[in-house]
């Protein structure tokens, strides 16, 4: 990756049909580092990932996000997309018609326009060999995306469009529900490999289960629309064994 | 108003298509009758618009034994079209192994987009295979920020969403009109 950038989010605050969600977020995500975000229901976890890639009903109500040079807090969440910053829904969308290989070439031509050794040939034995390392049947690469998949089928088809991609930054949000431990491996793979490639990533989890698989770099605790604890992977750990009630 | 008046003979197979693509306001009345034993018959439409208004009468009766008939309406309706479809189809006493059935299914892209389907059968023979449906769904904002999270604009996941719910379908039509189909759907 030539340029670094950075994820900057000052002072956020976000409300969600007119309810205030997010009360000053502040967070600093150096290009390739990994951060996990931790908290109980309803401390709007969600809510941020959703707000980074600018959901409609999210809205911003003081403060910034920036990613490098771009100020995503006031694009489109398309344009943050082909900016490389991407989401792995909590709850993806089924898309009636759409098998994600139409998906995602249509989409890596929105990202590869001005990439001449780009061959769609090459990209589509990605999304093959990407498939086969998620243990991910050939059958779902063709069927309308999402529709009638299982909790754990749609997890794997998000951490597959993220990885073929050409991201910077991506957001998972709760990508260890619904997965079983053999799927929750495979996932951790490739966000490993994700991190490898010097992306940025940040975890959004209620568990510390998945952190058995992945490095981070940072855990924060999220509680009322608040960063109100941060520290290293040994925070998340502690978590696990003693519950939030030692930090809420 | 427009009407197809279609005899289907002993034996014969039809096709019967109908498009329209929201240029101009259009009533369309179909009228199929099978009265000749062994006779089968697709009714075809599919509709695309982004304003304008599109009514759709089909009547499809089946008065001969071993009679076979398919109406399939599929559409997608953007900004202010409004598309009604009224389907009947009817199987007589004395059709006996007539096999029929009737859908519609419309997807709505806007918020001023209308789309009404009142399927009716009448059945007065025991021997017979029959079914309906309707679907009239709308493209939400969730459906089209999950698109846009991989980096395609409201337009270009609109017309994602067009192509795949069509597309499979226009291969049905014949030559004419598949290529009248596919032509308008490349210009989205």
């Amino acid at each position: 990756m030539n340029i670094m950038s950075t994820l900057t989010i000052k002072n956020l605050h976000v409300t969600l049909e007119a309810k205030p969600i997010l009360n000053g977020i502040n967070l600093i995500l150096p290009q390739g580092k990994t951060h996990v975000i931790m908290g109980p229901n309803g401390s709007g976890k969600s809510t941020l990932g959703n707000t980074i890639l600018r959901h409609p009903s999210c809205k911003i109500a003081r403060g910034t996000i920036a990613f490098g040079k771009n100020k995503l807090s006031s694009m489109k969440t398309d344009e943050i997309a082909r900016a490389g910053v991407l989401l792995a829904l909590q709850h993806p969308q089924a898309v009636s018609g759409v098998s994600v290989t139409n998906l995602l070439t249509i989409a890596i031509r929105k990202f590869s326009v001005k990439r001449k050794d780009f061959k769609m040939a090459h990209f589509r034995n990605d999304i093959k060999e990407t498939a086969k390392a998620l243990h991910i049947q050939d059958e779902f690469l063709s069927r309308s995306l999402n529709d009638g998949f299982s909790g754990g089928e749609k997890k794997k088809m998000e951490i597959l469009q993220l990885s073929l991609l050409p991201a910077k930054c991506v957001i998972i949000d709760e990508i260890d529900s619904g997965l079983d431990i053999d799927a929750l491996k495979l996932v951790a793979k490739q966000i490993t490999k994700l991190r490898a490639r010097g992306v940025s990533i940040i975890i959004i989890t209620h568990y510390n289960r998945i952190l058995r698989w992945i490095k981070a770099d940072r855990v924060h605790i999220l509680h009322k629309g608040k960063i109100i604890k941060s520290g290293t992977q040994a925070l998340a750990k502690d978590i696990e064994k003693n519950g939030y009630s030692d930090y809420i | 108003m427009e009407t197809i008046d279609v005899h289907v003979g002993v034996d014969e197979k039809r096709i019967v298509p109908i498009v329209w693509l929201g240029r101009g306001d259009r009533h369309v009345k179909a009228r199929i009758l099978m009265d000749a034993p062994g006779g089968s018959v697709k009714v075809l439409c599919i509709f695309f618009a982004k304003k304008g208004m599109f009514k759709l009468e089909t009547e499809v009766i089946h008065d001969a034994p071993n009679t076979f008939s398919r109406t399939l309406v599929k559409g997608v309706l953007d900004g202010d079209a409004v598309a009604n479809y009224e389907g009947l189809v009817v199987i007589k006493k004395g059709a006996k192994n007539a096999d029929a059935d009737l859908n519609e299914h419309a997807i709505l892209l806007s918020q001023g987009a209308r789309a009404g389907a009142i399927p009716r059968l009448e059945v007065l023979e025991n021997e017979v295979k029959a079914g309906h449906g309707a679907t009239v769904g709308k493209v939400g904002e969730e459906e089209l920020f999950y698109l846009a999270t991989r980096g395609l604009s409201r337009k270009e996941a609109k017309k994602m969403i067009v192509r795949g719910f069509l597309e499979s379908f226009v291969d049905e039509f014949p030559p004419a009109e598949s290529k009248e189909i596919r032509s308008a759907l490349l210009k989205l």
